[in-house]
C-alpha cells in the first residue's frame, strides 16, 4: 500500500463526485484561461492591424506644413526612405450625393510598395487612384469607376490671419480620379501612421500629381523610413523586425539630426532677403514663431551681431489712414510698421518733430493727409477680435507724433514680407488680396507711391498697438513679420554666413517636423486602453465562482461524507496532517485534471467570445479592427497555473475540515448533526430592524434631496437585500419551533430547510446576491434618444447637432457672412436663420473615447472659445470652486507649474489617459511635451473623444491649425432636420458630417450597453451554472437523508410525496433567492428606470432569470427523483 | 513487541463531560489492569461510559484525570507524532461499524496502517497471514461492499493487528452481527489473546462477554467484577 495508490483508489471509487468537481474546475479554468487569451487576442488584433498598416515602416517624419520632397533623400538616412503627402479630405462616387468624410488622401511614389513586401505593387498614373475596401464600401465605388475627392490646399499664411487665403477655390482642390484597384484594409490599403483602431478610408494617388493639384509641387509633408531588403531582396518576417536589427544603433534622435543637417530655410518655410544695408528673415507663414525669432537672434549672436543689430519688425495693413474729423483726407490700404524702436528711422532734415508718442507718418503720407504734429490720425484696420468672424473693422485714434523722411527705413519696401497677390502686383489695381478691397478708394497718389516705393510702410506705430492688431485683445499669438539684421560687413557676403548660422540654430521641431517612432508607438498602443483580460475575467467572474465553488463545495461534501474514513485513518496511526494530505492530494489531482481539460476549453471559450465580439457584441470594442484569435502559450500557461491555484484552493477549502476535526467526531461522521434552534434570533432580528431603518433613512434622505437619488436607492436596495436574508434567517430559526410541522407539506419543507439553515441561507443568499448584481447591472442600459437637447446642463450642452469637417473651414459658418463665403445658398441661409453655431478648432490626434481601444498617444484637443465659455452648460464637475459658478471659466485660470487647464470626459480621462480631476497629463505635440491639468471633468457628454482647452492654448500648442473643424449647433425647436440638411448640402464636399447630439451620445453608450449585454449573458450563464451546482450540492446532501426518507416510506409516504417535498424545499429556496435579488435590485435602480434614458432589455433579462428558474427547478426535480430512488430501506438498516 | 510486552495499567481514570444539565462524570476513578494474553469484556448499560473508556485507553480521547500505561509507555501523556506512532504500532481498534475504506479491497484495508507506520517491509505477507488467521483469506481481493458483516469485522480485526499491536480494543464489534456470527468473531478475538495480545472488548452481550477470559461491569464510573456485581445484586 502506498499513498499514491490510496489516492488513486479513492479517486476511482468516488469518480462520480470527481467528475462533477472536474467539470466545475474545468469551467473555472476555461474561463480564466479564455479571458487571458481574449485579452491577448484583442491586443494581438490591434497589433496585427497596426503593423499590417505600417508594413516595414519604423519611423515617420511628419510635419504640419510642406517641405521639399528631396529632403528625404538629402538627409541620407540609412534605409528605405519614402516621401509622401498626406492630406485630409472627403470623397464621393461620381453621380452620388453621398459624401464620405474623413478620407485620407496619400500621395505616393512607386517605391511605397516596397514598404509592404507581401503586397502587390502598382504604378500610379496621374488621375488614377487605389482605395481601400472601407472607402469602396462606404462610397459605393468599384474598380474602374470615378471618385471625386476634395482636399484642402495648404496655403502658407496662417489661417486665422488677415492674409490667409479663404476662398473656396483657393483653399480646396477637387480631384477626379479613376479607381484602379481596391486593396484590403490590412496592408498598404489601410496605411495609417497613428495607432488609432478606427479603420482609415484611404485614397492612394501619385505624389507629384497630388502635389501639383494642391499647389505644392515637388513637396511632401511626410517621410516614412523602413529597412532595406536583404541581399536576396527579401525582408525578415514583419513580426520579427526589431529596431536594432534593422537600423543598428540608429535612433530617431540621430535621424532628427540628419534631417536637421539636410534642411534648408525653404524646408522651414523661411527666406532671407537683403535690402540695402540689412538682411531680413521672413516666413512664408507671414508671422514668425517665437522659436524662429530666438533662432534668428542666436544666429546673429553667433556671428557677433548682438542686440540692436537683430531687431524684430512687424507690419500690418491698414484699411485706411484718415485725419480725425476729416474722413475725406485718407490713404487707402497703407502698410503700417513697428521697427521695435525708432532707431534708424530718418528724421526730416531741419525739423525736430521725431520723438513723440503716437503715430509717425512718412513725408508722403504727411502730404496726403495734410496734418501737423499733434493732430489726430485715425488708423482703421481689420482688427483681430474674439467673435465668430474673428475680425472686425476698428479704429485707433492717435496723435501724429513724428514725421519720417522718404529715405532709408522711411520708405523701405524691404520691411514687408511677400504677400502673394499684393507685393508681386505691378499696380494696386492688380492686387488679388485674400480679403475684400474697394479699389475705388485707391487714388492716383496711392498708385504713384506703389510705383515708387511699393509696399513700403507709410505709418509707424508702437509695438503694443501693432501686436494688438495681430493678436486681438487676448494678446497671444505670433505678430513679428521679420527679424532685421544689420551686418557689419557687406550684406551680400553676410547672407550666406547667416543662412548657415541660422540653420544650425533652427531645430526641425521649430517647423513642427517630428520624427515619430511609429512602429514602437503602434506596439505601445496595441496594449490597449484597458486590461481586456481583466475586463473579461471580471465579466466572467460568476462563471469562475460557479465552477470553482461547485468543485470546492462538492469536495467539501465528499469530505463530510467520508469523515469516518479520515477518523479511521487517525485511529490507525495516521497523523491529522497525513490524513488531510491524502484527501487534499485527491483535490489536487482533480484540480490538475480539471485544469488539463479546462485549458484547451479556455481557448475554445476565447474563440467563442472573439466570434461574438465580431458579431453580436461588435459594439463593445468601438472601432476595433478585425479580431482574430491569438494564443500565446505563455499566457495559456499563466492562465492554467492561476486556474490550478484556484482549483487547489477551492478543493483544499473543501477538505480542510478533515484535519480540523477531533478524531471521535470524524469517526461518527459530523455531518449528521442537525442545526439546533439557537439563540441568534435576537441579533438577526436586530439586524433586520436596523437594515429596515437604514433603508427608510436613505429613502428620506433621497426625498429630502440630501443624497443623490441613484446612490440612495442603490443603498436602499442593498439594505433590503440584506434585510431579506436576515428575515430568512429569522423565519428558518422559528421554523424549528413550528408546531405541527409534520402535518403539512409546507411545514415539513420549512422544517427540513430550517434543519440545514446554514446551507439553505447560503443557497438563498448566493442566488439573491448574484441576481441582484445581474439585474442592477443589466438595468443600467441607456438610450439617449429621448434626452432633452434644450437642456444646457445635459450631456448635449443644449446643442442638438454636432458637425465635424474633414478639412478646417476657412470661413466661420457661425456668421451669415461666413456662410455666404462658404457658398450657402439663400434657402440654406434661411434654414440657419435662428441657429446658434459655436465653431471650435480641433487638433489632429486620436480619439480618446471608448470607441478607440488602442492606447492613445496623441489625444485630440478642442479649442474652447470665449463664446462657449460664456455660454457654459454641460455636466462639468470642477476641480475647485469656479469663478462665477461657471466651471468653464476654470479654463482661463492660471494653473500651477505652467500646466494648461483642461476639461475632459471623466471616463476617458480615467480609463484612457489614466488621470483624474485635478491631476495632470503629459501631452505630446509636434513641438514638444506640455502638461495639462484637469480643471473639470464631464460626465456623459458629447465630448468623450477629445480634451478641451482654451482656444488660444490650442493655437499655441498647434500653431498650424487653420480654422475650425468642430461645430456645435443649437437649433430652434423642430428645425433640427432642416438645419442638418442645410449644413450637409452646403458643406458636404468639405467633408462635413452632421450628427445629432443624441446620436453622438448613443454611439458612446452603445459600448457600455454592449458590455452590459455581455455581462448579462456571461453573468447569467454563471448564475445558471452556479444554481445547478448549488442545487446539485444540496440534493447530493439529500443522499445523507436517505434513512429519513426510508422512515417516511415506512410510515406511508410514497416516493412521489418525497420527490415533491424535496423539490418544494429546494425550488422554494431558489425562487426565494431570485425573487429577493430581483425585487431589491429593481428598487436599487428605480430612479434610473424612471428616467428617460433607461433602455432595459427586459426581454433578455426576463429570459435569463426565467432560464435560471426553469433549469434550476428542473435540476431540483431531477435531483429529488434521484435522491429517493433505489433501496431506501437499506439506509434504514444501516441507521 | 517492546513496550507492550508489559501490562495495561489504568489508574484512577476520570472523564467528565460538560452538559447543559451540568457535569457528567462518566468515568469516576476507574482502574484496570490486564496482562498480555488476557482478554477482558466490559459490560454495561448504554451511556455507562464503555466506549469512552476504550477511547481513552486507545488515545482517541483524553481523560479529565488519571493515567493509562501500556508497558513502560504512558499513553495519556502522548502527543503529536508519538501519539500517531502509538496508534499505528501499539494499539488496534475494532468498531461496531467496521469503518473499512470502501475504495480499498479487504487486503488493502488491512495494509492501510502499514502506510501510516511505515512498516511496509513484509507487510503483504503479514496481511495475508492475518486474513487467513481471521478466516477470510480467500476474500482478500473483495471490496467491503462484497463482504458480509462478519467478514468485514474480521477484516477490521486483521487491520487492527497488522502492525503487531499488543492491545486490541473492540467497541461492540458484534453490534451489527447476528448471534452466530458475533459469537464466532468473539471466539476469534479470544484466540488472538492467546497469542499474547491484550483484548479489551466492550459489549452489551453477556453471552459473548462470557467467551472472553474476564468479565467486568462498568457501573457508576467504576469497573467491578461481573460475577461479584451479580452476587451483590442478588444480595
Amino acid at each position: 500500500m502506498t499513498a499514491a495508490r490510496l489516492v488513486l483508489r479513492s479517486l476511482a471509487h468516488y469518480w462520480r463526485t470527481g467528475v462533477v468537481v472536474v467539470v466545475g474546475l474545468a469551467v473555472a479554468t476555461a474561463v480564466i484561461v479564455g479571458s487571458l487569451v481574449i485579452g491577448d487576442s484583442i491586443q494581438g488584433s490591434i497589433r496585427r492591424t497596426a503593423l499590417g498598416r505600417l508594413g516595414v515602416i519604423f519611423d515617420a517624419v511628419t510635419a504640419p506644413r510642406f517641405f521639399r520632397a528631396a529632403l528625404a533623400e538629402e538627409a541620407n538616412i540609412w534605409g528605405h526612405v519614402e516621401a509622401l503627402i498626406r492630406v485630409d479630405g472627403s470623397a464621393r462616387a461620381e453621380g452620388s450625393d453621398a459624401v464620405i468624410a474623413n478620407v485620407s488622401v496619400v500621395g505616393i511614389d512607386d517605391g511605397f510598395w516596397g514598404l509592404y513586401p507581401d503586397a502587390s505593387s502598382y504604378s500610379l498614373d496621374p488621375r488614377s487612384a487605389i482605395i481601400n475596401e472601407a472607402l469602396a464600401e462606404d462610397a459605393g465605388v468599384a474598380e474602374g469607376e470615378t471618385l471625386l475627392i476634395t482636399v484642402s490646399r495648404p496655403g502658407e499664411a496662417m489661417a486665422d490671419t488677415l492674409f490667409a487665403r479663404r476662398e473656396r477655390e483657393e483653399t480646396l482642390a477637387t480631384l477626379r480620379v479613376m479607381v484602379e484597384a481596391i486593396l484590403p484594409d490590412l496592408g498598404p490599403g489601410g496605411f495609417r501612421l497613428d495607432p488609432s483602431t478606427a479603420m482609415p478610408r484611404n485614397v492612394l494617388v501619385d505624389r507629384e500629381w497630388l502635389a501639383e493639384q494642391i499647389d505644392e509641387p515637388r513637396k511632401a509633408n511626410t517621410v516614412v523610413l523602413g529597412p532595406v531588403p536583404g541581399p536576396d531582396g527579401t525582408y525578415p518576417a514583419i513580426g520579427e523586425l526589431r529596431r536594432t536589427a534593422v537600423f543598428g544603433p540608429s535612433h530617431p534622435s540621430r535621424q532628427r539630426q540628419q534631417i536637421k543637417q539636410a534642411m534648408t530655410l525653404e524646408d522651414h518655410g523661411l527666406y532671407l532677403r537683403r535690402h540695402g544695408s540689412y538682411v531680413s528673415l521672413f516666413t512664408e507663414a507671414i508671422t514668425l514663431t517665437e522659436a524662429q525669432i530666438e533662432a534668428a537672434r542666436q544666429a546673429a549672436d553667433g556671428l557677433g551681431l548682438e542686440g540692436p543689430r537683430a531687431r524684430r519688425t512687424s507690419v500690418y495693413l491698414a484699411d485706411a489712414i484718415e485725419v480725425v474729423g476729416a474722413p475725406s483726407r485718407s490713404i487707402a490700404y497703407a502698410v503700417v510698421a513697428n521697427l521695435h524702436g525708432k532707431e534708424g528711422l530718418p528724421p526730416i532734415e531741419g525739423r525736430s518733430e521725431t520723438g513723440h508718442a503716437g503715430v509717425w507718418l512718412n513725408e508722403w503720407a504727411l502730404q496726403d493727409l495734410g496734418v501737423g504734429i499733434g493732430d489726430g490720425v485715425d488708423l482703421r484696420v481689420r482688427w483681430r477680435v474674439s467673435t465668430p468672424s474673428g475680425y472686425e473693422d476698428r479704429s485707433a485714434e492717435l496723435p501724429l507724433g513724428g514725421v519720417v523722411a522718404m529715405r532709408g527705413l522711411g520708405a523701405d519696401p524691404g520691411l514687408v514680407p511677400d504677400f502673394e497677390g499684393i507685393t508681386d502686383a505691378e499696380h494696386i489695381d492688380e492686387w488679388e488680396p485674400p480679403f475684400p478691397i474697394d479699389l475705388s478708394r485707391v487714388s492716383d497718389r496711392d498708385e504713384q507711391y506703389w510705383d515708387r516705393y511699393r509696399a513700403a510702410p507709410r505709418a509707424f506705430v508702437s509695438t503694443d498697438l501693432l501686436k494688438r492688431m495681430w493678436q486681438g485683445p487676448d494678446g497671444t499669438g505670433p505678430w513679428v513679420t521679420s527679424v532685421r539684421i544689420r551686418p557689419e560687413s557687406d550684406p551680400s557676403a553676410f547672407v550666406e554666413d547667416y543662412r548657415q548660422a541660422l540653420l544650425a540654430e533652427l531645430e526641425p521641431q521649430d517647423a513642427g517636423i517630428a520624427v515619430r517612432p511609429v512602429r514602437e508607438q503602434a506596439l505601445e498602443a496595441s496594449k490597449g486602453t484597458s486590461d481586456f483580460s481583466g475586463l473579461f475575467l471580471g465579466m466572467s467572474m460568476f462563471l469562475v465562482f460557479a465552477g470553482a465553488g461547485l468543485g470546492g463545495t462538492l469536495m467539501r461534501l465528499s469530505a463530510d461524507r467520508r469523515a469516518s474514513q479520515a477518523g479511521i485513518m487517525l485511529a490507525t496511526g495516521f497523523t491529522a496532517r497525513d490524513a488531510g494530505r491524502t484527501v487534499a492530494a485527491e483535490g489536487v489531482m482533480l484540480s490538475l485534471i480539471g485544469t488539463a481539460i479546462g485549458t484547451p476549453l479556455g481557448v475554445l471559450y476565447a474563440h467563442g467570445i472573439i466570434r461574438a465580439l465580431a458579431t453580436w457584441w461588435e459594439g463593445a470594442l468601438g472601432n476595433a479592427p478585425a479580431l482574430g484569435l491569438f494564443v500565446d502559450p505563455l499566457t495559456v500557461m499563466e492562465g492554467a497555473a492561476a486556474a490550478l491555484l484556484v482549483g487547489v484552493i477551492a478543493t483544499l477549502w473543501g477538505v480542510r475540515a478533515v484535519s480540523a476535526r477531533p478524531v471521535l467526531e470524524l469517526l461518527r461522521g459530523w455531518q449528521t448533526a442537525a442545526v439546533a434552534p439557537s439563540g441568534r434570533r435576537s441579533w438577526t432580528l436586530s439586524a433586520l430592524f436596523l437594515l429596515l431603518i437604514t433603508a427608510t433613512g436613505l429613502l428620506a434622505a433621497a426625498l429630502g434631496g440630501g443624497l443623490a437619488e441613484q446612490s440612495a436607492f442603490f443603498g436602499i436596495g442593498a439594505a433590503l437585500l440584506l434585510a431579506a436574508l436576515a428575515g430568512a434567517h429569522v423565519v428558518l430559526t422559528r421554523a424549528m419551533r413550528l408546531r405541527g410541522a409534520s402535518q403539512s407539506t409546507l411545514g415539513l419543507t420549512l422544517r427540513s430547510a430550517a434543519s440545514a439553515r446554514g446551507r439553505s441561507l447560503l443557497l438563498v443568499g448566493l442566488i439573491a446576491a448574484a441576481t441582484f448584481v445581474i439585474v442592477t447591472v443589466a438595468a443600467n442600459s441607456r438610450d439617449f434618444s429621448g434626452i432633452d437637447t434644450e437642456d444646457r446642463a445635459s450631456g448635449t450642452g443644449g446643442f442638438s447637432l454636432v458637425a465635424t469637417s474633414s478639412v478646417p473651414l476657412r470661413f466661420d459658418p457661425a456668421t451669415e457672412e461666413g456662410r455666404e463665403n462658404l457658398g450657402f445658398l439663400p434657402d440654406e441661409q434661411e434654414a440657419l436663420a435662428d441657429t446658434v453655431i459655436i465653431s471650435l478648432p480641433r487638433s489632429p490626434g486620436e480619439d480618446i473615447s471608448c470607441l478607440n481601444i488602442a492606447r492613445p498617444t496623441h489625444p485630440r484637443l478642442l479649442g474652447v472659445t470665449d463664446e462657449m465659455i460664456r455660454r457654459g452648460g454641460f455636466p462639468v464637475t470642477p476641480a475647485r470652486e469656479p469663478p462665477g459658478g461657471n466651471p468653464w471659466r476654470l479654463l482661463s485660470e492660471e494653473e500651477g507649474g505652467g500646466s494648461i487647464p483642461a476639461i475632459g470626459d471623466a471616463a476617458s480621462v480615467q480609463w484612457q489617459l489614466h488621470s483624474g480631476l485635478g491631476k495632470t497629463y503629459e501631452l505630446n505635440t509636434p513641438r514638444g511635451t506640455r502638461q495639462l491639468r484637469f480643471a473639470g471633468l464631464l460626465r456623459g457628454s458629447i465630448f468623450q473623444s477629445e480634451l478641451l482647452v482654451r482656444e488660444d492654448e490650442l493655437r499655441r500648442l498647434y500653431p498650424d491649425i487653420r480654422g475650425p473643424s468642430y461645430f456645435l449647433v443649437d437649433t430652434p425647436e423642430g428645425h433640427q432636420e432642416r438645419v442638418a440638411e442645410a449644413l450637409r448640402s452646403a458643406l458636404g464636399d468639405m467633408g462635413v458630417e452632421v450628427r445629432t447630439t443624441r446620436e453622438v451620445l448613443n454611439s458612446y453608450i452603445q459600448v457600455q450597453n454592449t458590455y452590459l449585454t455581455m455581462f448579462l449573458a456571461l453573468g447569467g450563464l454563471g448564475l445558471l451554472l452556479g444554481t445547478i451546482g448549488l442545487v446539485a450540492v444540496i440534493l447530493r446532501s439529500a443522499f445523507e437523508r436517505r434513512s429519513e426518507f426510508a422512515l417516511m416510506l415506512a410510515t406511508g409516504f410514497t416516493r412521489t410525496n418525497l420527490t415533491w417535498l424535496l423539490t418544494v424545499e429546494n425550488a422554494g429556496l431558489l425562487v426565494a433567492g431570485i425573487a429577493v435579488g430581483t425585487i431589491t435590485a429593481l428598487i436599487a435602480v428605480a430612479p434610473h428606470l424612471a428616467s428617460a434614458q433607461a433602455n432595459v432589455n427586459w426581454r433578455a433579462l426576463l429570459a435569463v432569470l426565467a432560464g435560471i428558474l426553469i433549469v434550476g427547478a428542473g435540476s431540483c426535480v431531477a435531483g429529488a427523483r434521484s435522491a429517493v430512488r433505489g433501496e431506501l430501506i437499506e439506509a434504514l438498516r444501516s441507521e | 513487541m517492546t513496550d507492550t510486552d508489559g501490562r495495561l495499567v489504568v489508574e484512577d481514570l476520570v472523564k467528565v463531560y460538560d452538559t447543559p444539565a451540568g457535569p457528567n462524570r462518566v468515568l469516576d476513578g476507574l482502574s484496570l489492569e490486564a496482562e498480555p494474553g488476557e482478554s477482558v469484556a466490559v459490560l454495561g448499560p448504554s451511556g455507562s461510559g464503555k466506549s469512552t473508556l476504550l477511547n481513552v485507553i486507545g488515545s482517541l480521547d483524553r481523560p479529565t484525570s488519571g493515567t493509562v500505561r501500556l508497558g513502560t509507555l504512558t499513553v495519556t501523556a502522548l502527543e503529536g507524532q508519538a501519539l500517531a506512532s502509538f496508534r499505528a504500532r501499539e494499539v488496534g481498534f475494532i468498531f461496531q461499524d467496521h469503518h473499512l475504506l470502501p475504495q480499498l479491497t479487504a487486503f488493502e484495508n488491512v495494509l492501510l496502517p502499514t502506510l501510516a507506520a511505515g512498516t511496509t517491509d513484509g507487510a503483504e505477507e503479514r496481511a495475508r497471514e492475518l486474513l487467513r488467521r481471521v478466516g477470510v483469506g480467500e476474500r482478500a481481493e473483495a471490496f467491503p461492499s462484497r463482504l458480509s458483516g462478519g467478514e468485514r469485522q474480521r477484516v477490521a480485526a486483521a487491520r487492527a493487528l497488522i502492525n503487531g499491536a499488543g492491545l486490541l480494543l473492540c467497541d461492540e464489534p458484534t453490534g451489527n452481527l447476528d448471534r452466530d456470527t458475533g459469537n464466532h468473531l468473539v471466539r476469534l478475538l479470544a484466540g488472538l489473546a492467546e497469542d499474547g495480545v491484550i483484548v479489551v472488548m466492550v459489549t452489551h452481550n453477556v453471552e459473548q462477554a462470557g467467551l472472553l477470559g474476564r468479565r467486568l461491569l462498568l457501573r457508576e464510573g467504576k469497573l467491578v467484577d461481573w460475577e461479584e456485581s451479580l452476587r451483590g445484586d442478588r444480595a
